[in-house]
């Protein structure tokens, strides 16, 4: 049972399809395999096992729109007489094999002259035969699962901003050189060489001079705004140890001191960019924010004067008359003109059952249609924006979390300010008494060692050296705030539906007439046949009571209604009361059945918990609160008291409204609260909650208005996933003790007068170095 | 005490050239700027947008290769 799919790697639930003696889940990733196969490409399979992506159906006219002209020319970036140069922005791309596939993908269409895979960016720019036609091929990709983006034009437009490394690139250029050149001088060779000791040091002041305003301009600008603003930032202590360091050295310089700080204050400036680099670096990996547009259409297809043509959504008006095919987004408010139709508001309203519809019914934006092509008529006028919004209103979180960093990063900073002004005030006291003389020198050494940099590097090494871990285990970050909200946690609220129970493995109880074994096995083979994931549970069901669906003699599938088909000379009809023509009036999921006209009975189908959940919930109660808030009725109450009897909090029959307000009231008693729960059902809670953490079967599904996407896999690591978070105070703690001993030896040497040059130099990139091993190395050693 | 380079004349003086220094210096510059400049072309021409594919690629590029000799013997051929 435990077999998995050759193609995209996932178990096999129920019979798997065969082809060449593989193994697949679904008739998607099997032909995706034939295709592979039959144009040489089976390498796919060789360098990384399972790593196809399980395609999603796709209809035909899907991206028509691309062969709109105009709308063709917005995504085509260069045109000729014979090639056509476009990027497109592929967000499934994940791993080595799908560099192989897409980039020798002219294998399988001849008319892609390159394609060269961005892995970073997820984008592939590829050159087409001018005949080709930008539609098919779209198509193509997938089909192979490597579904197109095409919403969002800024991934693609998105220009790498160099300047940054040029920065870095003369920060170092400038730390190397001016380190080589004062050598002689630590070593005290050029002591009796007075004019190379000159030159080597205005040489040094030449190239430290684009360091202090190129390379180092962004941390003074930063500064210089906060202080103009009349508050504090760590930019501002960078500063002026910055300042302090290389005033000082332009001093020594001109005066024919010596070469003073110079190569300290490029060392700095290197160290400090080198940091902020990671924390970019970091920043990039966290990609799915962007992901978000993938599901906005493009274009729709308008019917005027019976005929279709396809426009983009921009240009719909008021009483337009819109088709939609299956799988399409309602990209405006309208009524319906078709009979009755399914539409599916699961990216809405988190509902996974589809909702029907008769003709003259209003429908909101954001649903999608499911089965038959329908028309609309067009309410409000459509525009991108508009579905952004209705979407956004879900995601709107960023404005929530950036207050209290700021708040923290100021305190920081202002203690931080205040001890080192107290020090230097503290041993000009001391040096006015020693030697008057030497006071500005003091002072001046005391600001250069006092320079917060190690302090600068802990927190982007530590945490983004843990938000890239967890991203590894299956918890997805939006940001590494999310890290210092998520250490915070006092109270867990667990959503039930969706988040406790699966709604992969559900429980199947028959209610009816007894059911022979040749009768099962005929409704097993007809249910094997469908793809709907109720008929899939019926299957399994069966499949677990010992019976071997067979081939169907004959199948149909009822769109949104149910399947009707043959086997052994038994005609089996299944679905929904409606279509089988019986009453019905509970709320529950359920399949009736009909065997040759007669019925039977019905499936009810019931979500199960998910595997090992309750040991989870069992380890969070050691430090944790943990509620569980559910919509359902209180049927599951006495399961999960049973099974844990430390939760005290268990409310059942919560409407979303419910849940976003039990959240606030904790939050007014001073509680921080992390919210686990299903995607967009949830989405007011997890929106209101301090980390709104969105449950998700299939990572590459957009889940917006939370903080977090957690793999629904990785919800049975949830205890270590949290303590692996908290692990970063820690590393933090560890960095911060060192950083501070760092600061103490330098700041030994500055008041006792003796912060040479050399020590300096030497102090400087072995605090930086430290503290970038510190929190590395212990990062990953609790990662293991 | 000489640190430069140690000359020797035509009537067996020693003379010592410390401008050997001054040039050497220089040239370390001029060769850190070299590959300053080098970073900078490389930036820009893209090399650091994408450090994990050209990794993969190196692994299967025998094979692409190969499929477009056949496609250019193919052209040749008609």
């Amino acid at each position: 049972m435990s077999e998995s799919c050759f193609h995209c790697g996932d178990k096999i639930i129920g019979r798997p399809i065969v082809y060449k003696e593989k193994k697949f889940c679904c008739s998607g990733c099997s032909t995706v395999f034939q295709l592979l196969s039959e144009n040489n490409l089976d390498n796919f399979y060789a360098i990384e096992e399972g790593a196809g992506v399980k395609p999603k159906d796709a209809n035909t006219h899907k991206y028509a729109f691309l062969d709109v002209p105009e709308i063709r020319q917005k995504y085509v970036s260069f045109e000729d007489e014979k090639s056509v140069h476009l990027t497109l922005f592929l967000p499934t791309i994940h791993c080595s094999s799908c560099i192989y596939l897409l980039e020798n993908i002219q294998k399988i269409e001849p008319n892609v002259t390159s394609c060269n895979v961005n892995f970073v960016q997820k984008t592939a720019a590829i050159v087409l035969n001018k005949e080709a036609s930008l539609s098919e091929f779209a198509l193509l990709l997938d089909r192979i699962g490597y579904a197109p983006n095409f919403g969002d034009k800024k991934a693609l437009q998105k220009k790498r901003n160099y300047q940054f490394l040029y920065k870095l690139g003369v920060a170092g250029f400038a730390f190397g050189s001016i380190m080589l050149w004062t050598f002689p001088e630590y070593l005290g060779i050029e002591e009796d060489n007075p004019e190379i000791r000159t030159f080597t040091a205005y040489l040094s002041l030449a190239v430290s001079i684009p360091v202090l305003l190129y390379s180092a301009s962004d941390y003074l600008k930063s500064a210089y705004k906060a202080l103009r603003f009349r508050s504090l930032n760590l930019d501002v202590p960078i500063s002026l140890g910055i300042l302090a360091l290389y005033a000082q050295s332009v001093y020594t310089i001109l005066s024919n001191q010596g070469t003073g700080y110079m190569d300290s204050f490029a060392g700095f400036v290197f160290f400090l960019l080198i940091g902020k680099w990671f924390q970019s670096k970091t920043y990039e990996s966290l990609s799915f924010e962007r992901d978000y547009t993938a599901y906005f259409p493009v274009a729709v297809t308008r019917v005027k004067n019976e005929k279709e043509e396809i426009v983009e959504i921009d240009k719909i008006e008021i009483r337009d008359h819109i088709k939609l095919r299956n799988e399409e987004i309602i990209p405006c408010d309208a009524t319906l003109n078709s009979e009755t139709v399914s539409i599916d508001y699961s990216f809405v309203t988190g509902e996974s059952e589809p909702v029907r519809l008769h003709t003259g019914d209003f429908i909101y934006a954001g649903g999608k249609i499911v089965g038959k092509p329908a028309i609309v008529k067009a309410e409000k006028e459509s525009s991108r924006s508009q579905l952004t919004q209705i979407w956004n209103d879900f995601g709107e979180t960023a404005s929530k979390e950036k207050g209290s960093d700021v708040n923290h990063a100021d305190r920081l900073s202002m203690y931080f300010l205040a001890g080192v002004l107290i020090l230097a005030a503290i041993s000009s006291v001391l040096w006015f008494f020693l030697d008057a003389n030497r006071i500005v020198e003091i002072i001046v050494a005391v600001l250069i060692v006092a320079c917060p940099c190690a302090l600068a590097l802990s927190k982007p090494f530590t945490y983004g050296n843990i938000t890239r871990i967890l991203g590894r285990k299956g918890l997805y970050l939006k940001n590494v705030e999310v890290i210092e909200q998520l250490n915070q946690t006092t109270d867990i609220v667990f959503d039930k539906t969706g988040t406790l129970t699966s709604n992969k493995d559900r429980k199947v109880h028959f209610e009816g007439k007894e059911l022979s074994e040749v009768q099962k096995t005929a409704i097993a083979s007809i249910t094997n046949a469908s793809s709907h994931p109720l008929s899939r549970a019926i299957t399994l069901h069966l499949q677990h009571e010992g019976i071997h669906p067979e081939v169907a003699e004959s199948f149909e599938e009822i769109s949104g209604n149910g399947i009707i088909g043959s086997y052994g000379g038994m005609e089996i009809q299944a679905g929904k009361a409606s279509y089988l023509g019986v009453e019905s009036n509970t709320n529950e999921t359920e399949v009736h059945l009909k065997i040759n006209g007669t019925y039977f009975g019905k499936f009810q189908i019931e979500s199960a918990f998910r595997s090992e959940i309750f040991d989870v919930l069992k380890q969070l109660t050691f430090n944790k609160e943990i509620h569980v808030l559910s919509g359902d009725s209180e049927k599951d109450k006495l399961r999960i008291q049973s099974a844990v009897p430390t939760i005290n909090e268990l409310h059942f029959g919560q409407s979303p409204e419910d849940k976003k307000s039990y959240i606030s009231n904790l939050q007014e008693k001073g509680n921080k609260v992390l919210m686990i729960g299903d995607g967009l059902n949830d989405a007011g809670a997890l929106k209101k909650a301090d980390v709104g953490v969105a449950i998700s079967e299939d990572i590459f599904r957009f889940t917006p208005g939370s903080n977090a996407i957690i793999d629904a896999e990785a919800l049975k690591k949830l205890p270590d996933l949290l303590s692996t978070s908290n692990f970063s105070k820690t590393i933090l703690a560890i960095c911060y003790t060192f950083s501070i001993l760092y600061n103490i030896v330098g700041l030994t040497f500055a008041i006792s007068g003796e912060l040479t040059p050399l020590i300096a130099a030497i102090l400087m990139p072995i605090s930086s170095i430290t503290i970038v091993f510190i929190s590395t190395i212990s990062a990953h050693l609790k990662a293991r | 005490m000489c640190r430069g380079v140690i000359l020797l004349t035509a009537n067996g003086e020693h003379l010592c050239f410390m401008g050997i220094i001054y040039l050497m210096l220089i040239v370390s510059l001029a060769i850190a700027l070299f590959f300053l400049f080098s970073f900078f072309w490389a930036a820009k021409s893209g090399q650091y947008d994408d450090d994990y594919s050209p990794s993969v690629r190196i692994l299967f590029d025998d094979e692409k290769q190969s499929t477009e000799n056949q496609q250019t013997d193919g052209s040749t051929e008609v």
